[in-house]
């Protein structure tokens, strides 16, 4: 019985028991999801600050430069409340050469925000595993750093399988491409790349997915090894694919959702004068959204994960 | 023209195509008859201006100076042409001439060390033999006087461009006796042709044989010497007008599309059949034979404009876009024929090429080649653009035919200038396309984001990065409403990709860069015209562009003579303008460089503005100053010096002052600072930066997701 006990603890960690915590039915942890960030709207918004402060700090150059370009331009009462192909043309090539350094500094920044993000992860994910709400800072910044090298492992590790998926689109493409004597079997060409598409993107997401639950797993066994991990998360997801791709798509569809939504607002708000104001509330909270739906699909992973894996484990005592 | 297929996977994106397909495809895909067959369609469209009348008497006829009767057999196993011509040329110089002067056009694709094929490997690349996958060429076997002298002793093969021995595309024969003013010479002529695979638009590919450039063609004779310039990869034709009667001889199984009007038909009962067609007034014949292409016959007829008769030969995949070749098409009748004169041909043949061949997008008398990927819906203006730009080559190089080895210019950027305003009068303005898994979204995207600076993206395996950057920039879907690049705009973006690099009119083989030729062929010299139109206003420009094609109609004009017209209707002389826009290189921006206002002790505000010329081209700049009451005034400037500043004294200070306010010098290098406002504002500057703002944070988002 201890033993089962332990091999229990291992499988689930000593994470949240709050209700609904483990669910193996899809909607139940979507909703637990849902529900698990929506709780805890401190860390959505030092998420969506920190989105916001690198954002600013990137744009304030792009600020200086059209100021200096439109301050004393007529143009400046076009762009004031609609945009003119004319100005456009003009501050490309007048600003060219600043614009591709500010272009190249955002791979930079995209890094940064990368490897901040693979910080932030850790904290983010022990906070949804555990029964804590905000504030607990000590034990979010612990566990950032706990799960920072293991993650950035896991990073590499998703590369190698980003780059297969790349392998097998240059191998679809050839193919199609062969099959369509070079495109020129229009209809064949055409469908030809429509199903390579769907295939490369449904691969993608796979890969998105498969480390997402990794690093769920990761937190939830603390496991050290990532290889294995990887290895063991690939397991878990392949036995559990009709539910681990449904909740993923649920949750695209909500994400599909808020876009539509944003989209929708967009067109009603006037983005002009006092509509300015407006826009900007209505962009930044599409962005905390975003954010909101970002830790609601590790939430509901994570549920998942524990459901299922309970599930298994009591099936196995029975 | 074959569409390139393209792009990495772009994950939400497809999902969003994959729902499109399945909702928009069956229905636009509705097919109408089987492969092979002839139908008709009815023409409704109406416009609310009627074609005015021609500010002069419109030519009927041009001179018939080269005239053909060819005979030609297509085998099409051996990929073969047999051919006997016989030619008639009237020296209407005053000159007596010794010889004969021809193209051969085929023989560039002889081999790699043409001219042609050597100027492929040069800077640029690309261009129209790219990716030849077969040689092909001409045999001249036999010329002779009518009287029997046999010519070909006097064969000789010439280089007048580049003395490269190798290139066979022009030779030349000599006359037994010089041909006085006003003679005739009559040359019979065989020829065997191998017809090529993928080479500058013309060739077979699987059962399509697009057979243009493809007999000996007599040059032009003209300021005393013989104009034969030999294949060049860039550039295009040059030929007098003539009457063509040609008879082709094909395998039953084939439907013959060809410039001018049928003749005859008759079954020969050996497998093949034979067709003539025939038409004057044109100074090129080309044909196409296809096995599996839907024929379908439209007629356009409107009041004040000469009735068409069209004939579409469409590739059956390409069926759904029958409505859409023919409506381009009508468009494009009546509005060249509204602003320019009727078009004077009884027929027009319109080929959807087959994909994969290299003949997509071109031009001939009374036929020409469209093509688009296989499904584009509505909003993607494909085929509609290359349509309207092919027609619109009936009038600038079919029927104003000027010199398109020497002049790009004035077929090119004329038919570029026209063919966008059709666009944007029949369409709405242009916005760009982003094609994903073969669709285009560009209503999705409302603002010009291909000049949007982005995150810089290496192009993937060379396919571009087209899927990415509409994933990329789908975050900046945020201003209400779509902007779209009008017109001038087009163009001008286009020229300013290098403005200096050349002047606008020179042999085409000998710009600096292909894309410097291609820059001062199509964008630069449209983007001169718009100027001009805004100079002018547009009628009085609209008569400037209806003479000079009235005038030239049927003539080989240059740019000296559009000059005069211009010169002539405007009452203005632009010879310097002209003279440093056309045949000179130089930047064109004018500016306000300065708005400033001081008080004195007396209440009387001095304010002071300064013109500057920040270019090269000097053109007179009309400068209107407001005042803070709405009080106006309007300045003169030669623009000859660098600079020039007006002073005001006045109880109201300068508000602002603009370069020709509403009337854009569209060849400007910078026409934001055409205009000057007193006090400063950051409303430009808050709202676009609050959208890059928000498309940052999209971006980032999107990078942290992998983490």
């Amino acid at each position: 019985m201890s033993v089962e006990k332990s091999e229990f603890d291992d499988q689930m960690g000593r994470g949240t028991s709050s209700p609904g915590a483990l669910q193996p039915s899809v909607l139940g942890a979507m909703w637990w999801g849902i529900r698990r960030a929506w709780q805890n709207k401190a860390v959505i918004f030092w998420l969506w600050l920190i989105n916001l402060s690198v954002a600013l700090f990137l744009v304030a150059p792009l600020y200086a430069m059209i100021y200096d370009h439109t301050a004393l331009s007529t143009s400046a009462e076009q762009l004031g409340s609609g945009f003119t192909a004319t100005w456009w043309t003009d501050f490309s090539f007048a600003e060219g050469a600043a614009l591709a350094a500010w272009q190249g500094s955002l791979w930079v920044a995209g890094a940064f925000y990368l490897v901040l993000h693979v910080l932030l992860a850790g904290g983010v994910l022990a906070f949804l595993y555990s029964d804590q709400r905000f504030p607990f800072w000590a034990r979010f910044a612990s566990s950032c750093g706990i799960y920072f090298g293991r993650f950035f492992r896991l990073v590499l590790i998703s590369l190698v399988f980003y780059g297969v998926v790349f392998w097998i689109d240059g191998l679809l493409f050839e193919m199609v491409e062969r099959l369509s004597d070079n495109g020129g079997l229009q209809p064949q060409a055409w469908w030809g790349h429509l199903i390579r598409s769907v295939v490369i993107v449904a691969l993608f997401f796979s890969v998105s997915l498969l480390f997402d639950y990794a690093k769920v797993r990761t937190v939830v066994r603390d496991s050290r090894s990532m290889i294995i991990e990887t290895a063991r998360t690939l397991g878990f997801v392949l036995r559990n694919a009709p539910r681990v791709a449904t909740l993923y798509l649920l949750l695209v569809s909500v994400g599909a959702a808020l876009m539509a939504a944003y989209w929708g607002s967009s067109r009603v708000i006037e983005g002009t004068g006092a509509g300015l104001l407006a826009l900007f509330v209505a962009q930044q909270t599409y962005v905390a959204a975003r954010i909101w739906l970002r830790l609601a699909t590790w939430g509901g992973a994570m549920s998942l994960y524990r459901g299922l894996t309970a599930r298994r484990l009591a099936a196995r005592q029975d | 023209m074959r569409q390139a297929p393209s792009f990495p996977p772009a994950l939400l994106v497809v999902a969003i195509a994959v729902a499109l397909s399945a909702a928009l495809l069956p229905a636009t895909a509705a097919m109408p008859p089987g492969e092979g067959e002839t139908v008709g369609v009815e023409s409704v469209m109406a416009y609310p201006t009627p074609a005015p009348p021609a500010l002069s008497q419109l030519p009927e006829h041009s001179e018939h100076i080269a005239n053909y009767r060819i005979d030609v057999r297509l085998l099409t196993e051996e990929k073969e042409l047999v051919g006997t011509q016989t030619m008639s040329w009237t020296n209407t110089s005053s000159d007596q001439i010794e010889e004969l002067w021809f193209h051969l056009y085929w023989n560039a694709a002889k081999n790699d060390q043409s001219t042609f094929m050597k100027e492929m490997t040069g800077s640029g690349g690309g261009g129209r033999g790219a990716g030849i996958e077969e040689w092909g060429w001409i045999d001249v076997e036999r010329i002779e006087l009518a009287d029997g002298t046999d010519l070909m002793p006097t064969f000789e093969y010439m280089q007048p461009d580049d003395d490269n021995a190798d290139d066979q595309t022009v030779f030349r024969v000599r006359l037994p006796e010089p041909l006085g003013p006003g003679e005739q010479a009559v040359l019979e002529m065989d020829w065997t042709s191998r017809i090529p695979k993928g080479f500058a638009r013309t060739g077979y590919y699987n059962d399509f044989f697009f057979i243009v450039q493809w007999f000996p063609k007599i040059g032009v004779y003209e300021n005393g010497a013989w104009n034969c310039h030999q294949y060049h990869a860039p550039t295009e034709y040059y030929a007098d007008f003539g009457v063509y009667e040609v008879t082709i001889t094909a395998p039953q199984e084939y439907q013959i599309g060809a410039t001018g009007k049928r003749m005859s038909e008759r079954d020969n009962g050996d497998g093949t059949f034979t067709v003539t067609h025939y038409q004057e007034d044109v100074h090129d014949f080309a044909w196409l034979a296809d096995r599996d292409v839907i024929v379908v016959e439209d007629r356009f007829e409107e009041p004040g404009l000469h009735p068409v008769d069209i004939k579409l030969f469409l590739q059956p995949e390409h069926a759904h876009y029958g409505d859409r070749y023919l409506t381009a098409t009508r468009h494009a009748l009546h509005y060249f024929g509204t602003w320019y004169g009727s078009y004077p041909y009884d027929v027009l043949t319109v080929v959807d090429p087959q994909p994969g061949s290299t003949a997509g997008g071109m031009e001939y008398p009374t036929l020409f080649t469209g093509g688009a990927a296989y499904w584009n819906p509505e909003w993607v203006l494909s085929p509609e653009g290359v349509t309207i730009h092919e027609f619109g080559h009936q009038f600038w190089y079919g029927l104003v035919a000027n010199n398109e080895f020497e002049h790009a210019w004035l077929d090119e950027g004329f038919n570029s200038y026209s063919e966008t305003k059709i666009g944007e009068i029949a369409y709405g303005p242009a916005l760009p396309a982003y094609q994903v898994a073969g669709l285009n979204f560009q209503r999705f995207v409302p603002v010009n984001l291909s000049a949007i600076p982005v995150i810089p993206l290496p192009p993937w395996r060379g396919r571009g990065t087209d899927a990415v950057a509409f994933f990329r920039d789908l975050a900046l879907i945020t201003f209400p409403g779509g902007v779209g690049q009008g017109a001038a705009d087009q163009h001008r973006r286009g020229y300013l990709e290098g403005p200096t690099a050349d002047q606008m009119e020179r042999d085409g083989w000998d710009f600096f860069t292909r894309s410097s030729y291609g820059l001062n062929s199509y964008p630069r010299p449209a983007a001169f015209l718009e100027m001009l139109e805004s100079y002018f206003g547009e009628e009085l420009w609209g008569r400037v562009m209806r003479t000079y094609h009235e005038r030239w109609r049927f003539r080989h004009p240059t740019g000296r003579d559009f000059l005069a017209v211009v010169n002539e209707v405007t009452g203005e002389d632009m010879t310097e303008l002209f003279e440093q826009v056309v045949w000179g290189s130089g930047l064109f921006d004018y500016g306000v460089d300065y708005l400033i206002t001081d008080t004195t002790p007396e209440e009387v505000y001095v304010s002071q503005v300064a013109v500057r010329r920040y270019g090269d081209v000097v053109f007179p700049v009309e400068l209107l100053v407001t005042f803070e009451d709405g009080s106006t005034q309007t300045e003169q400037w030669d623009g000859k010096y660098r600079w020039k500043k007006f002073q005001y004294e006045r109880p109201v200070p300068v508000s602002r002052a603009e370069i020709y306010p509403g009337r854009p010098l569209w060849l400007d290098a910078n026409l934001t600072n055409d205009g000057a406002i007193a006090e400063p504002t950051d409303v430009a500057a808050k709202r676009l930066t609050m959208t890059y703002l928000f498309w940052l944070q999209n971006v980032l988002h999107w990078f942290s997701l992998f983490a």
